[in-house]
């Protein structure tokens, strides 16, 4: 099977198919031809709602209504002003990107149920402008007399194009949409949208605005979905209203699911059977609804993943393979170095406070969560909080990253106010955390959520990272050292292209942990990084928060695990029911009998 | 072993859609049975399934008994004719694809369209530059036949067997401006019940110079029109004219009872359809509804009597032919259309004695008081439609004894 995909996707194979695509319309008859351009045009729908609803996670039921624009903006464009297919296609992209920003804006505060109906209602809202607006949509006559090279009345640059043409135009869009596509799949950006998918919160712990890639998900789906509607509309050279109500959103969806979502190579399948299998399943007549309709329950059924998750095609994440790959020719180093210099030299310890939080109150409802607790923490700096369950300790860590915002006080960083500024502004200005439960993003491999981590780092465009931009490559090479890195040091190399999911519980643990450290982090808060490690796992997290320590990145961790935590720390902090009732030294603590009695045991009387 | 068993499922999965990849690349031109020289091969796309069946269906049964009948007589000056059907499901974009699958196959000379005006619409242009004869035997817009409006010329290529809208709707508008003067409109959102009510307004203003007193319209399958309804209750309409299908009629005077509206409810052919006699039941008793007269003639014409006969002995009777002795009144929209178009298709060629799309054309413009089941047929150079005002007659719903039954409504 490996030897079989390999072989596959060698460059050379996937070389001559492409020649094949080009000349085999040659040998096609025209309908064919046409089946074929609309095989392409489904192509492109289905990748436009896999970016949407398979990359970022975001459902969408009325995806025909940017079909819609596509093919109506195009249409009118060329039937009133002349204009040439070439200029609509982009104009319609264009139109149809500002539509899906437009979009976003309400789409990307709600989830779920009320994302599903909200896309429905845009769907159904689109549908009946284009009935309404008769004088430039035709109303429900519908719009003919749009150029089309099946009748002749398409020009080329001057040329008549007929249908084989035309099959070029389709093909050659789509081969560049594709590669755009994976691309962009391929960088921070696309990582983004899994990451946001899995767990916005834990996307931007990472310094990812789950806002931002949600709008860039809409903006860029609706612009492919636009390119496919105005491909569609020079191909029919008759739209109507119908061709774009609710059962095409579901087609559209079902081309996405069936191919399987996620991947760039599953949706040309599933674009390919729902253009192909209903037009060759009419030999059947009176059955082929159902039997259609069976064979999608079928596959829904024992392929939940799709024709990719069948052939067991992933698309890869990460440009690894593109770069060259000298990378694997670093040698292994352990000692404590391996960060740019510019960092650790930038991190030196000092005794000026970085973080400082003032008198800072929660409440809950009725419930004060935590009460009046200040602290202040200078670079290299280690501290320890620990505390009984329910005393406010994970609490304080997510009123800092700005998971909750405060009730009362301030919190500085840096010498800047970031009380109650959002999560992912907070990461960006270095303060990086790590969960309970670890939220890893489980589909994708070690090596692309190590990558993920360092998000933040990454400056490049979205233009240079769809078109592969010289720097952005590098800037992709950079980022994977770090993360060949990292994983030499936590002995993760092994599992590089495992699937994060699949790791056993301990190993995901030391995967967060590594991509928080990866982030670059001006302040590190582990939230209990060594619940349910094992002894060996433990040694290797002891050895990596070392390494922090070393790089002079002030580190708050919370753990129950004393032996763990008083190793580890410069000074402790113990809570209890919110208010803290020790600050200073573990041999101080020791002796505290506050704490004593609060939390390490008391003393029994006979 | 889960794994295993899907992995097969899907092996088979897979295996079917490249097979039919497969034969998407053979499958043109494969069904030829007997000598090319010795066959006169049509080709049809309709919906044949899916939820708008009911046109398609009874289509190509009547094309196929005019082709039993033709080939019972020897064929076209002695060529057997064959079919290709194809089936659209109306939905415009399959048949577009089906036509270019059709006329790939460069054996068939004219083409017998789709059962909508969407799919027809989407297919019109595509045979009209392609230059071959396509007949229209159910689309009732009349932008199928005359792109720039019904005072222009026809497409050169196209003609239509199907009771077209601005003539359903001249009878309808002439009958109710007559009647009444407070008139409440309603009509379905599509084309045909907005081109169709327009023309109905046109007909009231230009006739009778009545202004409606209300114009309300509704989606297809809306479950419900009490608030449409209520309006043209406020309004003070005497009667309430429709342009729509059958089931939403159905929905329609539903609601009529239910607001306790008890004025007449006049309708197109929908009106005259199964789902409105299933949908709304009693209710029925009054409605009255314009459709193409045939089958209302005591004692039927002889070309509908032979139709009768072979529909009868072919499919006994069935839905589509109803429960009376006599076929029901809506056969002539969704069989004998079918029946006609191809006969008179056929006598074209055989007179063209040629296959030759151009030629067949001409012969079809020069055919005069050909007698079919709907209609007696002639066409001329502007004139490429069929059926006309004097073709159409009104029909209404009374009860006889335990029966409701449709007659000829009686000024």
């Amino acid at each position: 099977m490996n030897m079989f995909k390999e072989r596959l996707f060698h460059p050379i194979s996937k070389i001559s198919f492409i020649i094949l695509l080009f000349i085999a319309p040659l040998f096609f008859s025209d309908s064919n031809i046409q089946l074929f351009i609309f095989w392409g045009i489904n192509i492109l729908l289905a990748q436009s709602i896999n970016l949407l609803s398979g990359f970022s996670g975001q459902i969408s039921l009325g995806h025909a209504a940017f079909y819609a624009i596509g093919a109506y903006t195009s249409a009118t464009l060329m039937i009133h002003f002349g204009l040439s297919i070439f200029i609509t296609i982009v104009i319609a992209a264009i139109f149809n990107a500002f539509v899906g920003f437009l979009l976003s804006i309400p789409a990307r505060r709600v989830k779920e149920f009320y994302l599903a109906m909200m896309t429905l209602g845009f769907g159904f809202i689109i549908q009946e402008i284009v009935k309404e607006w008769s004088s430039v949509t035709g109303g429900v006559m519908g719009l003919s007399g749009i150029p089309s090279a099946k009748l002749g009345t398409l020009n080329f640059f001057g040329i008549q194009a007929n249908m084989v043409m035309y099959y070029w135009l389709v093909l050659v869009i789509v081969i560049v949409t594709m590669w755009l596509l994976k691309n962009f799949v391929q960088s921070y950006m696309g990582r983004s949208f899994l990451a946001v998918h899995r767990s916005e919160l834990s996307a931007e712990s990472l310094g990812i605005s789950p806002g931002s890639a949600k709008q860039l998900a809409y903006t860029l789906s609706a612009s492919i979905a636009g390119i496919a509607g105005a491909l569609y509309a020079s191909q029919m050279a008759y739209i109507g209203s119908n061709s774009f109500d609710m059962m095409q959103s579901i087609g559209i969806l079902i081309m996405g699911i069936l191919g399987g979502f996620g991947t760039l190579i599953g949706p040309i399948l599933g674009a390919a059977f729902l253009t192909f299998v209903p037009n060759k399943l009419q030999f059947i007549q009176d059955f082929q609804l159902m039997i259609y309709s069976l064979l999608l329950v079928i596959s829904f059924l024992f392929i939940p993943n799709g024709f990719a998750g069948l052939l067991k095609i992933r698309t890869s994440l990460e440009k690894g393979n593109r770069i060259n790959k000298s990378i694997k020719a670093i040698p292994l180093k352990n000692d404590g170095k391996l960060l740019n210099e510019k960092q650790s030299s930038f991190l030196k310890k000092s005794f000026s406070p970085i973080l400082n939080v003032k008198e800072v109150v929660k409440d809950f409802g009725g419930l004060r969560a935590l009460n009046d607790v200040t602290i202040s923490l200078s670079k290299g700096q280690i501290l320890g909080l620990i505390g009984p369950n329910g005393s406010g300790k994970s609490t304080l860590v997510n009123l800092i990253s700005g998971v909750y915002p405060v009730s009362k006080g301030e919190i500085h960083f840096n010498g800047k106010d970031i009380t109650n500024m959002a999560t992912h502004s907070i990461a960006r200005y270095g303060i990086i955390r790590t969960f309970q439960d670890p939220h890893n993003v489980p589909t994708m491999t070690v090596k692309e959520n190590l990558l993920l981590g360092t998000h933040r780092l990454f400056k490049s465009s979205l233009l240079a990272c769809t078109l592969n931009a010289n720097h952005s490559l590098r800037e992709e090479e950079q980022m994977l050292t770090r993360v060949t890195e990292i994983m030499e040091l936590c002995d993760l190399t092994d599992y590089a292209d495992e699937l994060a999911g699949n790791l056993p519980y301990g190993m995901q643990r030391m995967v967060e942990v590594a991509r928080a450290i990866l982030a670059e982090p001006q302040l590190l808060l582990l939230d209990e990084p060594a619940a349910g490690l094992s002894e060996g796992e433990l040694e290797e997290l002891n050895r990596l928060i070392r390494y922090v320590k070393n790089q002079g990145i002030p580190v708050i961790l919370i753990d129950h695990h004393m032996d763990f935590v008083t190793g580890l720390v410069d000074e402790i902090l113990v809570l209890e029911s919110g208010g803290v009732i020790y600050s200073g030294s573990v041999e101080g603590m020791q002796k505290d009998h506050h704490v004593i009695r609060a939390y390490l045991g008391v003393e029994h009387h006979a | 072993m889960n794994k295993r068993y899907s992995k097969i499922v899907c092996g088979g999965l897979l295996l079917s859609v490249f097979m039919v990849i497969g034969t998407a690349c053979s499958s043109s031109g494969n069904q030829v049975d007997g000598d090319p020289s010795e066959t006169i091969k049509i080709g049809m796309t309709s919906a044949l399934t899916g939820p708008y069946s009911e046109y398609g269906e009874g289509n190509k049964r009547g094309v196929e008994l005019a082709i039993q009948k033709w080939n019972d007589d020897g064929g076209i000056n002695g060529k057997t004719i064959e079919v290709e059907i194809l089936d659209d499901q109306l939905v415009p974009d399959t048949a577009a694809i089906n036509l270019q699958q059709l006329l790939d196959d460069e054996e068939i000379v004219a083409i017998i369209g789709p059962a909508g005006s969407g799919p027809a619409m989407a297919t019109v242009p595509i045979t009209e530059a392609n230059g071959m004869i396509h007949i229209n035997p159910v689309a009732q817009t009349p932008e199928i036949t005359y792109p720039n409006g019904t005072d222009h010329g026809p497409r050169k290529n196209v003609f239509s067997f199907a009771l077209q809208n601005d003539v359903e709707s001249e009878v309808l508008g002439s009958f109710a401006g007559e009647k009444w003067n407070k008139i409440g409109l309603i009509h379905e959102s599509t084309a045909y019940g907005k081109t169709g009510m327009d023309l109905v307004e046109g007909v009231l203003e230009d006739k009778f110079s009545i202004e409606a007193v209300a114009r309300e319209e509704y989606n297809q399958k809306a479950p419900d029109m009490t608030a449409q309804l209520a309006k043209l209750k406020k309004a003070g309409a005497e009667v309430i004219v429709c342009v729509g299908l059958g089931a939403d009629l159905a929905n329609i005077r539903k609601g009529m009872s239910r607001l306790d509206m008890n004025i007449p409810l006049v309708a197109t052919n929908g009106a005259l359809s199964l789902p409105y006699k299933e949908g709304a039941g009693d209710l029925v008793v009054g409605t009255i509804g314009t459709m193409i007269g045939v089958f209302g003639d005591d004692p039927l014409s002889p070309e509908a009597e032979e139709f009768a006969e072979a529909y009868s002995e072919a499919y006994g009777k069935d839905r589509y032919w109803g429960d009376r002795d006599n076929p029901q009144l809506f056969m002539s929209l969704s069989v004998s259309n079918g029946y006609d178009a191809a006969n008179v298709l056929f006598e074209a060629i055989k007179n063209a004695d040629s296959t030759e799309s151009s030629k067949i054309i001409e012969a079809m413009e020069n055919i005069q008081n050909l007698n079919g089941v709907n209609a007696s047929y002639s066409f001329s150079e502007t004139k490429h439609h069929a059926i006309d005002i004097e073709h159409i007659g009104l029909f209404e719903y009374v009860k006889e004894g335990d029966e409701i039954i449709l007659v000829p409504y009686e000024k």
